[in-house]
């Protein structure tokens, strides 16, 4: 990767605030908060901590990482669009990485998809780390991947997603609160897992909203007008968010319709694209908030071009597309 | 008016017994399915039931119980019908202690108040909502308040992790909190993470000195809330170690049964299973 890692780009800002109830994006049963109480507090003192940082700088440099390099796509209508891809995904999962090597647990990671585990997997071999991986029913019908992955001895599940609920973060969950004193769950979104796991998850993409911030204005002389981001599940928004909050910027999370919106947001192509969100979905909390707040527009829209073209936004947008 | 759990645990110490708790599954109206597990667990002896209502994201649950789960999605089963039963199992059995075990996802998706309402409705005599850290959060969302006005009980979990926790620790102080809210009851369990499942030997060396644990607590905040041993009793053997050896006063079981249904067993062939349970509690 082209962009220089050093600490100030990299060390996250841990601010394990609640901002939805203590326990945040999950409930746990009163026997587990005294742990999740106790992670919160180790992870609370790490605030600028070298070791931690220098572990996740070496963690991000083992990744394979696109380049995030901001480029121009061309111009809808009076907008000039330019792309960059949001590495707020590396920064998660090798923030806890480092988190795991550090504080000496062995991490719990639910796999979705093959990009998200090549991360994981280039970071954990750098930092010398074992791990539990559950892993979905496509990801885990390929038998040279799964054969591969025991060989480096990992702990991998692939039944409990083929036979029972597909759904990865279930499984990785439930190891993590089975051996809550040796491991780390890992989740790459921030509404996932219990306090402290939502804030902590955001505080890593703090990492990637400082990067952005510095991307952004190197390109630019002033900051776009407006920039759009996936809004589900929610981490590059955040990202996003966290990078320009308090400017003028228009910061747009740009979800896909579903199910019975389709109609209603293929219809048309100026007018009737976008909607102003109101469906119930469970999103980051922190981007629920800052929607709340009127701070993020959330839209639906088909992809990020029919986004810009629905609004008619003039000058300069910026899309940062997920990873 | 007196909570029936109360008056079951009064009888069964008087009698010294303990208590088998089962757990059913829940289907839609008529129940055929659930009605039929409800009536043989109560022609066997069983002394008080769970309900279960189904969720989306069982974390909590093992193999057994997640299949369960999966039946109820597949059958577009409700926390509305799940309350039905309820209704409907109290209105053929008056008298026996009736409970409800589910997630709080069901309970923000059915509404708090639409929850506590079905469990008067039901008159049921307490809830089992693991996940809701009501001693941790000090009741934050209110619910248990709430649920106690009605003289419904919310069950509390203790592992055994935290019932020998030292003193002076955050586990500790949270233990003395749970034992002194304890209401109807407390779960013992046995299984880290409280992960639902079947085991082929009871752990009783982290059992009993847990159990000792709560009693002496108990004794000291004078309280007397029987503990029920919970996650992984899967045989009559370990009822029995549950209760004698380790100093329980009941257990509570699913996936023991469950698994058998699932295996294709019948109904017919389970009651004498259900009964061998119920007839281990005794002395």
């Amino acid at each position: 990767m082209s962009i220089d890692l050093d600490s100030k780009d990299t060390l996250p800002n841990f601010d394990l605030k609640i901002e939805y109830g203590k326990y945040g994006g999950m409930y746990v049963p009163d026997p587990f908060s005294p742990a999740l109480d106790g992670l919160a507090d180790t992870i609370s003192a790490l605030q600028a901590n070298a070791d931690f940082a220098a572990l996740q700088i070496k963690a991000l440099q083992a990744m394979p990482l696109k380049n995030p390099e901001i480029t121009l796509d061309g111009k809808i209508l009076n907008t000039e669009v330019y792309k960059t891809i949001s590495l707020a995904r590396p920064f998660v999962i090798s923030g806890y990485l480092a988190l795991a090597r550090h504080l000496n647990l062995i991490p719990s990671f639910a796999v979705d998809d093959k990009d998200d585990l090549k991360l994981f997997l280039s970071a954990a071999s750098a930092l010398d780390l074992k791990a539990y991986l559950a892993i979905n029913q496509e990801v885990g019908k390929d038998a040279n991947l799964i054969n591969e992955l025991e060989e480096q001895e990992m702990v991998v599940d692939v039944e409990k997603c083929a036979t029972l609920f597909n759904d990865p973060s279930l499984y990785a969950f439930q190891n993590y609160i089975s051996n809550i004193s040796t491991s780390l769950f890992i989740p790459t979104a921030t509404n996932v897992g219990p306090y402290p796991f939502p804030s902590l998850t955001s505080s890593f993409i703090s990492g990637y909203a400082k990067l952005l911030k510095k991307l952004v204005s190197e390109k630019f002389p002033n900051l776009p007008d407006v920039i759009l981001s996936n809004g589900y599940p929610g981490t590059s928004a955040v990202a996003v968010f966290k990078a320009f909050e308090n400017s003028d910027v228009r910061i747009i999370s740009v979800e896909k319709p579903v199910d019975s919106e389709i109609e209603e947001c293929y219809c048309g192509m100026y007018a009737r694209v976008i909607q102003t969100g109101s469906q119930e979905k469970i999103l980051s909390p922190e981007l629920i908030l800052h929607w709340e707040n009127g701070e993020v527009d959330r839209v639906f829209a088909k992809d990020f071009n029919s986004a810009i073209i629905a609004m008619d936004q003039s000058g300069i947008a910026l899309i940062v597309e997920d990873y | 008016m007196e909570n029936r759990l109360d008056r079951l645990f009064g009888q069964l110490r008087s009698r010294n017994e303990g208590a088998l708790i089962p757990l059913s599954p829940g289907d839609k109206a008529p129940f055929t399915k659930s009605n039929e597990i409800i009536d043989m667990f109560m022609e066997t002896g069983a002394d008080a039931i769970e309900i279960a209502v189904p969720t989306r994201y069982p974390w909590m649950e093992g193999k057994n119980m997640q299949i369960h789960q999966l039946e109820a999605i597949v059958e577009s089963v409700k926390s509305s019908d799940s309350f039905e039963l309820m209704k409907f199992t109290r209105e053929k059995y008056p008298e026996w202690p009736l409970l409800t075990i589910n997630f709080m996802g069901p309970v923000f998706k059915y509404g708090q108040n639409n929850y506590i309402q079905g469990c008067v409705d039901a008159s049921i005599d307490a809830v089992d909502i693991p996940d809701y850290a009501y001693a941790s959060q000090n009741d934050s969302l209110g619910f248990v308040s709430d649920l106690m006005d009605q003289n419904v009980y919310f069950i509390v979990d203790i592992t055994t992790n935290l019932a020998t926790a030292e003193e002076g620790t955050r586990q500790y102080d949270l233990l003395c909190k749970l034992i002194k809210k304890s209401k109807g009851f407390l779960f013992m369990i046995a299984q880290p993470g409280g992960v639902s499942g079947t085991k082929t030997k009871l752990p009783v060396d982290e059992l009993k000195p847990a159990v000792d644990r709560v009693k002496m607590l108990e004794d000291e905040f004078k309280v007397n809330t029987p503990i029920i041993i919970v996650c992984g009793i899967s045989s009559p053997e370990q009822v029995y170690e549950s209760i004698r050896t380790v100093g329980a006063d009941g257990v509570m079981l699913g996936s023991a049964i469950s698994k058998r249904l699932q295996a294709g067993e019948t109904i017919e062939k389970i009651a004498p299973f259900a009964r061998e349970l119920k007839e281990a509690t005794k002395g």
